[in-house]
């Protein structure tokens, strides 16, 4: 069979008599019609290459831009679940903000610092006592469990590797003084909220 | 409730460039959907990346035909395409499809969605599945692949025979070629070679066996 009158049948520019012959021809003759549905698909598949193509492109883009550094991906949902802030401490940390009563002074971390791997603590002063510090999620649940710091010590550094991408809390505590600071893992996978 | 109204998925999916929110957000929900589906199917965690990524390519290449429409919630088109692609995938692995089980809709990271709660279904009988949308857009699926995967000058001789319709003069002018006769012949040989790779392929031979009737009215209708 003749690709070219194929063609011509698709794109409607046969005559009327070959468009009759053609017609017959294609209702007795699977083999033909097989061929001229195949040359249909080709015809619309090419017509949509590339728009399938951006389509599969943004797809890449964005399992780039959801895949933390150990390889795993999120859906949107849950990396806005996972930054979401806890609005109680955020309350909190903006009062600090407006001037912190609390004793306990950190310079490490930066508030909203973006860390990975590790937290690298540093307080402004000694410690009048030992501290307990701590590490909260946005569900205000403990994630790193309670360490305590020598009132010598005034820097400490906290393994996080274990920490997903997300808003995370520090709590440092002396006696019933407790201070807080936010800080993020891998804000660079955070979504606009 | 699905997210989005099917309008606006077909609207992200078409549009240049493609809405990349919107596009990230279809496909956590074929994940969402797809992943417990699998898990409780005698599927594994990397069978669930390979059917959430097979499951939304059949997606995209049915969504962006011109006039395409849901005929229900887009949801429970990709819902129908993971089936379509799982169930055949036991088949062909011999795995346990009687031990098939239906997405749960109570499933915590299931939509609670009147259109994902479809009607039961035998599942040993996959030839029940073969719902033609769903099976034409797997087979669109399988031209878009093969199209992608052929050399550069093929692939770029039938883009601009068929989706931009240039004559092969304008093709030897567009593409250097020496003569129009060298257009001619790469056509007709990047056309062999692709129909080679896509007529020897099992899934067509079986769509064209199972709906051979669907294939002729299909000539004829402007889908």
């Amino acid at each position: 069979m003749n690709p070219h009158i194929i063609e011509q049948y698709l794109n409607g520019t046969l005559n009327a008599e070959d468009l009759r012959d053609f017609e017959a021809q294609l209702a007795a003759d699977t083999t033909l019609a097989e061929a001229v549905f195949f040359q249909k698909l080709l015809q619309q598949t090419a017509q949509q290459y590339n728009q399938v193509e951006q389509v599969t492109q943004t797809l890449t883009n964005l399992s780039k831009q959801r895949m933390d550094v150990a390889g795993n991906t999120y859906t949107l949902d849950e990396l806005l679940g996972m930054f979401a802030p806890s609005a109680y401490y955020e309350e909190e940390l903006a009062l600090t903000r407006s001037g912190s009563t609390s004793s306990i002074q950190l310079t490490k971390p930066l508030p909203d610092a973006d860390c990975l791997h590790i937290l690298e603590i540093e307080f402004a002063t000694s410690l009048p006592k030992p501290a307990a510090i701590w590490v909260e999620n946005n569900l205000e649940e403990t994630v790193i469990a309670e360490q305590n710091i020598a009132s010598t010590n005034t820097e400490y550094t906290l393994d996080i590797t274990l920490l997903k991408p997300g808003r995370y809390y520090l709590k440092v505590s002396i006696d019933d003084d407790t201070f807080i600071r936010g800080f993020y893992v891998q804000k660079n996978l955070m979504p606009p909220m | 409730m699905p997210k989005y109204t099917n309008e606006q998925v077909i609207q992200a999916f078409i549009q240049q460039p493609p809405d990349e929110r919107m596009i990230g957000a279809v496909y956590d929900e074929v994940q969402k959907m797809v992943k417990p589906y699998i898990l409780k199917n005698s599927g594994n965690i990397d069978e669930v990346g390979d059917v959430v990524n097979d499951t939304f390519m059949v997606f995209a290449n049915a969504v962006v035909q011109p006039g395409f429409t849901f005929t229900s919630a887009y949801t429970t088109y990709i819902y129908g395409i993971a089936r379509y692609k799982w169930l055949n995938r036991l088949a062909q692995n011999k795995k346990e499809i009687g031990k098939h089980t239906p997405i749960d809709p109570n499933e915590p990271n299931f939509d609670d969605d009147e259109e994902n709660q479809l009607p039961a279904f035998n599942p040993a009988d996959t030839s029940a599945l073969a719902d033609e949308d769903i099976a034409l857009a797997e087979v669109r699926q399988l031209f878009w692949l093969r199209l992608h995967e052929l050399g550069e000058l093929c692939k770029q001789i039938l883009l601009l025979r068929y989706a931009d319709a240039l004559s092969h003069k304008e093709i030897k002018e567009t593409l250097a070629l020496n003569t129009e006769s060298a257009s001619k012949e790469n056509l007709s040989r990047c056309s062999k070679k692709l129909k080679e790779q896509i007529t020897r392929n099992p899934a067509y031979q079986k769509f064209i066996v199972d709906h051979f009737p669907f294939v002729k009215s299909f000539i004829t209708t402007n889908l």
